[in-house]
């Protein structure tokens, strides 16, 4: 079996060689030229089989180089696995079967079947909208190709039918397409698939009194089929390798877009993406927390400066908070002094209006310091400078201000205690000081009285 | 070494294989792939009996067979017509299997030819008989030959499915169309000129259309254009199938073909009608005659007056114009005539 294999292939191909090599150099030369076209009824058309076989070879080659153009534009840069295994498929079954019918060895069928495959192909893509659904915007390309292909397939049919035949053509295959609306893979169809009802069908009736079927009959006999069969061979045998090459590149985007392929695919491509921006991103990541600190480097210096500030203001407070405490002791020394030495008048020593008024002048000197302290602390307690600073301090999280503020709050709340006390104090110093007046004034007119009533009675004597 | 050189062996099969295993063209290969193998074939006539009308036993009577019919049908006409009849012919021949049609699709005037020469039996046409033609034949055979209108048909306007054209007049259709404007507008050469904005201002509109051998481009001609002349950049294609593709496949593009070609990348343009209100050319503005381009199909015979009109040909034209005849016309993407015109061309077969 291993043997036979590479034995048949050899002779096999020896054979197509031998064959293709001698037809090559005899046939053609040989043949008489032949007049192709419309048969019944009409003139026919000036145009030789060798020409025609010139023109539909070429054709082929044509409308496969452009659909390979346009698949390839519609692969370019498309990542839709899909797309492409589309686009893939459609340039390979073409081109498969343009090939297959450019090696046919009749040139009126060949015609034929080119007028079907790029028509049925056509419709398929153009008016069924397929281009639209498979490719998108993307597949306008393919709509132009297409129809381009067609324009020229039924350019060269008009040189072997009648305008009556092209027009029945084009409604047959019309026709055709509409009972198989559903056909995506029409390339393989051929002109004699509509031979298929002859005898039953009355379009086949339409095309043999056409003369079509005439001229297919004709040119198949007249032809020698030896030469034909190994001009197809060199024909296929020149092109099989850019087929194979297609296929197996199709068989490669067909694997691809298998759905269980594609999602390994995708999963690859992210991990890849991943492991390839990891770098990058570590990079990134890092200049973002520096540029983070560097842009809250100011607000923070910002802040360990309003602290230091703070602390400042406190210390500035708590100087004052201590000056005031000690005019305060000196302003209720001076308090207690005074009481000693009401209690010392109101005991022992005689009046003197001289200590009262020294008295009064130092109460009123610490009622102007107290007043000024008072001011002084309503402004600072009032101030919003102040409060800034203290919620500086409270948010910067600060024991140490937070004990100096209760501590302040202490110390004024203390301030105003003695504050009330000495007031309350002076109060009833005035309130005695008046007390005292009073029975001064009164026993100072009681002895002025007797001493007014003494004289009187001294001169009445 | 023998490993390597049956690797080798074995790809070189394939490789050939691959060229030399698709069968002849000859071979009747049919719709069976043998590269890729994936053949979707779908129930035949899916797309044409989705929008086929159904014709109701109430609206049109239904055809009586008669035993024993047996001859031959010659048939040479206009191709749109012959299509039909061909259609039709199909399903006369399950009925009669003993009657042979030889059917001929020639150019519009080859019909005439072969009424006024008698080598016709039935002649399909697209368009009526002209006077000239009608007058030779009467000169012959002392007698007008007798028209039978088989189906409706309504020559749409395409454009390419994405061009926002809401609506035209024949009169825009002539400063599209025509070079000659008869109709007394101006010449429109981009679809700015019809109002369209965008990147459809500047657009050039491109032409598509028959031929002038073919009805429809005569028809257009005399019912558009006003008998005037089309621009020399008409592109002329093959059949309706064409230029329906030929709009498709040009964003800027308009064209004229029959109803029955419409696909998905083109879009019918609704025409003002005679009172002024825009219609698509749908079967029921058609039958109402509100859609402006509407034509008949034909078959003319030749039958003298008051004479039977029997044999194959004559029960083809019943079977044409009875309710299975008419749905066969409905099948096929034509639309079927109304009850009045029926008895009409009833009547026309027995007087």
């Amino acid at each position: 079996m291993n043997m036979r294999l590479p034995v048949l292939l050899a002779v096999w191909t020896a054979v197509l060689f031998c064959g293709g090599c001698g037809a090559s150099s005899g046939g053609l030369a040989k043949e008489a030229p032949r007049q192709v076209g419309a048969a019944d009824g009409g003139k026919p058309l000036p145009i030789m089989s060798a020409e025609l076989d010139e023109l539909t070879r070429a054709f082929a080659d044509r409308y496969v180089g452009l659909l390979s153009s346009t698949c390839d534009a519609l692969k370019k840069d498309n990542p839709d696995l899909v797309q492409r295994r589309e686009a893939q498929e459609l340039m390979l079954n073409c081109a498969t079967n343009v090939y297959d019918i450019a090696s046919n060895a009749d040139a009126f069928t060949r015609v034929l079947d080119l007028v079907v495959v790029t028509t049925l192909v056509s419709q398929v893509w153009i008016d069924d909208d397929r281009a639209w659904e498979v490719f998108g915007d993307r597949g306008e390309v393919l709509v132009r190709a297409l129809h381009h292909g067609r324009v020229e397939a039924w350019a060269l049919a008009a040189q072997v039918l009648r305008p009556e035949q092209v027009d029945l053509m084009d409604y047959l295959l019309w026709d055709w397409r509409r009972h198989n609306p559903d056909m995506v893979q029409v390339s393989f169809v051929r002109f004699s698939n509509f031979a298929i009802g002859r005898g039953k069908s009355a379009n086949a009736e339409v095309l043999t009194a056409s003369g079509l079927y005439a001229n297919v009959g004709q040119q198949g006999q007249a032809v020698a089929e030896a030469r034909l069969l190994t001009e197809r061979m060199f024909y296929m045998l020149k092109r099989a390798p850019t087929l194979l090459r297609w296929q197996m590149e199709g068989a490669k985007d067909d694997i691809m877009a298998t759905p269980e392929v594609s999602t390994c695919l995708i999963d690859v491509h992210r991990l890849a993406d991943q492991v390839e921006q990891l770098p990058k991103n570590i990079a990134a990541e890092r200049q973002a927390i520096l540029a983070a600190f560097d842009e809250r480097k100011p607000e923070l210096s910002e802040v360990l400066a309003q602290m230091k500030g703070a602390i400042s203001d406190a210390n500035a407070l708590a100087t004052s908070v201590g000056q005031t405490s000690n005019s305060l002791n000196e302003m209720l020394k001076t308090a207690d002094a005074l009481l000693a030495r009401y209690d010392a008048i109101h005991v022992s020593r005689p009046f003197d209006i001289r200590e009262y008024m020294e008295t009064m002048k130092e109460v009123a000197v610490a009622s102007g310091k107290t007043n000024d302290l008072l001011k002084s602390s309503n402004e600072l307690l009032g101030s919003s400078e102040w409060e800034h600073r203290v919620q500086q301090v409270s948010q910067s999280a600060d024991e140490r201000m937070k004990m100096a503020a209760q501590q302040s709050q202490l110390v004024v709340n203390e301030v105003f205690r003695k504050v009330y006390m000495a007031l309350g104090v002076l109060l009833a110093i005035l309130i005695l000081y008046r007390v005292v007046t009073l029975l001064l004034t009164r026993r100072f007119g009681i002895v002025a009285g007797n001493v007014r009533d003494a004289g009187r009675k001294g001169m009445s004597e | 070494m023998t490993r390597l050189r049956l690797m080798i062996a074995v790809a070189l099969v394939c490789a050939v294989e691959m060229g030399c295993s698709w069968p002849p063209a000859s071979g009747g290969r049919g719709v069976r792939g043998q590269v890729a193998g994936k053949v979707v074939i779908a129930p035949q006539g899916a797309k044409g009996d989705s929008v086929a009308t159904r014709i109701s036993s109430d609206v049109l009577p239904p055809y009586e067979p008669v035993a024993g019919l047996s001859g031959k049908i010659t048939s040479i006409g206009a191709s749109t017509a012959t299509n039909l009849v061909a259609r039709v012919a199909a399903e006369f021949r399950r009925m009669y299997p003993d009657v042979t049609l030889q059917i001929t699709a020639s150019q519009a005037s080859i019909g005439p030819q072969a009424l006024l020469e008698d080598r016709a039996d039935i002649v399909p046409m697209s368009q009526p008989l002209t006077p000239g033609e009608s007058r030779d034949f009467a000169v012959k055979y002392g007698y007008p030959p007798v028209e039978i209108k088989v189906a409706a048909d309504a020559l749409a306007i395409y454009v390419e499915k994405r061009n926002p054209v809401a609506g035209l007049t024949l009169g825009q259709l002539d400063g599209i169309f025509s070079r000659t404007q008869r109709r007394g507008g101006s010449s429109i050469e981009t679809w700015g000129q019809l109002g369209l904005t965008g990147e459809w201002t500047d657009r050039p509109i491109t032409l598509y259309g028959y031929g002038p051998e073919d009805g429809a481009h005569q028809i257009f001609q005399q019912q558009v254009l006003d008998g005037g002349a089309f621009r020399l950049s008409l592109r002329v294609e093959g059949g309706g199938s064409s230029i329906v593709q030929g709009v498709a496949a040009d964003q800027g593009a308009i064209g004229f073909a029959s109803n029955f070609y419409a696909a998905k990348r083109v879009r019918a343009v609704p025409l003002a009608g005679a009172d002024g209100q825009f219609y698509a050319p749908t079967e029921e503005n058609v039958r109402n005659h509100n859609y402006p381009l509407i034509r008949f199909l034909y078959i003319y015979v030749n039958k003298p007056p008051r004479q039977s009109f029997n044999g194959p040909a004559a029960e083809f034209l019943r079977f044409l114009l009875s309710r299975e005849g008419q749905q066969v016309v409905a099948d096929g993407g034509n639309i079927p005539l109304n009850v009045g015109t029926v008895e009409q061309g009833r009547r026309a077969l027995v007087e």
